[in-house]
């Protein structure tokens, strides 16, 4: 059964990016804005996911804490609108949109050079605390701005202004977000097989051997980590403008167990595996929570179906190769 | 060899090391001359790992000075010591079993070809990197194992490639922890003719239980006793010390009759 559900993902996910591609076309055959909404979402957390499989998929750090570039990336694109908007803080205020996404990149990669040099002195379950810890720092500090709403958050009255592109008009903003998820996975693609991927999959799999090899290990993980948090941020500058609506619950820790879920469901290491995860996620959410409130519960075991199968699948293909 | 003709490749000045009380290194003095061959024996528990973790750095001295050729390394981490010329083998070996053999070689072969922070170009589509790390495999014997996890190579193989991992940068000292650990009696006289071929392209350090291969390949040997080294001499100077035997040689003798 584990062999024919394996041979059945490819299909899975070239299912999943042929719907994405044509969904503003069959959203709109259906008359069903909701569903552009739904994907949207899906894009954008696929892209957040995508981030976080950089790290935990390819690099082998569990980071509890990636929710953090999220809340920074959404609040880089929000403040400057709310200054713009309503004044005050002439030095940040900017309805460009350029401005927003390249404040959340460069916020989002000082706070992962920052975070990381000091988490990625530890490993395992101490890696995950500490990122968490820093996870939540960042959600303590955005719910203590209270110009910006504090922990209710704030609706934004504008979105990011981008040359050619008008975020207002849904179908847009979802033409934007998907192009970037495209442009992610292709990133990451080149990335894993060129020379830095290499030494990023040598450091998860045999860090003492790797700096006996001569490779500084601890630079190239701080190198992934802060790709992802940069990336991260992006798409946390993008839900902002998807929902006009920022708050301190992006930066939660129950949201970095979300994109940990959504990379670990779709199988962490694999190109399209967070678009995959994001998918069933939000699928679930949508499913679940119309049966029942308890929904997180049949989503918790699916979780640990995902888990255990990954971890047999791991030792089949081993097995399969040494057989062949 | 004389010492005026191989000046020293690594000199370990003072070092010591305390674990809670127990002195893993006890103000060791060692100088390594180049070329040379440097069997470190002693029973177990007599703080050669710990020794062989300060000289690659993995752990640091409490006190005391490593140099490899003339220049003070105690305070750099590994990698750069690897940069420098030094490389080590694992008693347990150590490779990045989840990866295929193949990649295994591509990573020690880049190490030493250039720099990692290529992010778009595929490495296993850089000529140089992959015929350099297909001679490797075809040098070791590995070739046709090549595809396989390197997880997934029985004991004796897995030696072989730790061994080519530890070569690929033509490295001028050689640190091999025990390298006969766990083979049986034809692969260990196998890797002992191996050995001896490095032998003239490379210093040596040899941690090793076998005596008989210490005594077929080093030139000289230190017998490091409860953290100290009680001895530094020839193989045959290190056969007649009474120390040694009362120390190390006597007890190993007796316990194998």
């Amino acid at each position: 059964m584990a062999e024919k559900l394996r041979r059945v993902i490819p299909w899975l996910d070239g299912a999943m990016l042929a719907v994405l591609a044509l969904m503003p076309v069959i959203a709109g055959a259906a008359g069903q804005a909701f569903w552009l909404d739904l994907a949207t979402r899906l894009v954008i957390l696929a892209i957040a996911a995508a981030s976080l499989n950089i790290i935990l998929g390819y690099g082998g750090l569990v980071s509890f804490g990636h929710a953090a570039f999220l809340g920074i990336g959404a609040y880089a694109a929000g403040i400057p609108i709310y200054h713009s908007v309503y004044g005050g803080a002439e030095w940040l205020a900017s309805d460009s949109g350029l401005f927003h996404f390249a404040l959340a990149i460069g916020a989002g990669a000082l706070f992962a050079l920052v975070t990381g040099a000091l988490s990625l002195r530890t490993r395992g379950v101490h890696f995950l605390m500490i990122t968490m810890a820093f996870g939540q720092m960042v959600y303590y500090l955005l719910e203590s701005l209270e110009t910006y709403g504090g922990n209710d958050g704030l609706t934004l009255d504008a979105r990011s202004r981008l040359p050619g592109i008008n975020l207002d008009d849904p179908k847009q903003l979802y033409w934007l977000a998907f192009a970037v998820l495209l442009a992610v996975i292709g990133l990451t693609w080149r990335l894993s097989r060129a020379r830095f991927g290499l030494a990023l999959a040598g450091a998860k799999a045999n860090a003492a051997r790797m700096a006996a090899l001569g490779y500084d290990t601890a630079r190239i993980r701080l190198a992934a980590y802060v790709l992802a948090g940069a990336i991260a941020a992006l798409a946390g500058a993008l839900m902002a403008n998807f929902s006009a609506f920022i708050s301190p619950a992006m930066s939660s820790w129950p949201h970095s167990g979300e994109l940990m879920f959504m990379v670990i469901l779709g199988g962490a290491g694999r190109l399209a595996g967070p678009v995959l995860g994001a998918g069933l996620f939000i699928l679930l959410e949508e499913i679940l929570s119309s049966v029942t409130i308890y929904w997180h519960l049949p989503f918790g075991a699916l979780l640990i179906f995902a888990a255990l199968w990954q971890a047999g699948a791991l030792k089949g293909k081993a097995a399969r190769e040494a057989a062949s | 060899m004389t010492a005026e003709k191989n000046p020293a490749l690594l000199r370990i000045e003072n070092l010591s090391k305390v674990y809670g009380g127990l002195s893993a290194s006890a103000n060791i003095n060692l100088t390594l001359r180049a070329d040379e061959t440097h069997a470190l024996i002693g029973p177990n528990g007599a703080g050669k790992t710990t020794l062989i973790a300060q000289i690659t750095g993995e752990t640091r001295p409490d006190t005391g000075r490593i140099l490899l050729k003339g220049r003070d390394i105690t305070s750099l981490p590994v990698h750069r010591r690897a940069r420098l010329g030094l490389a080590r083998s694992f008693q347990i070996t150590s490779l990045m079993d989840e990866m295929r053999v193949f990649d295994n070689a591509l990573l020690a072969v880049m190490a030493h070809a250039g720099s990692p922070w290529r992010f778009w170009k595929e490495a296993r589509r850089e000529s140089a990197l992959v015929d350099a790390a297909r001679r490797m495999l075809a040098l070791t014997g590995l070739e046709d194992a090549q595809d396989a996890p390197a997880g997934a190579l029985p004991h004796g193989r897995r030696r072989q490639l730790e061994l080519a991992l530890t070569l690929a940068g033509e490295p001028e000292l050689l640190l091999l922890d025990e390298p006969m650990a766990g083979l049986g009696p034809g692969e260990s006289r196998a890797m002992v003719e191996l050995l001896k071929r490095l032998k003239p392209r490379h210093t040596m350090l040899l941690v090793e239980h076998d005596m008989d291969a210490v005594f077929a390949l080093a030139d000289r040997v230190s017998v490091l006793v409860a953290g100290r080294l009680i001895a530094t001499g020839t193989p045959e100077a290190i056969r007649a010390d009474e120390r040694v035997r009362a120390a190390y040689l006597g007890e190993e003798e007796a316990r194998s009759c």
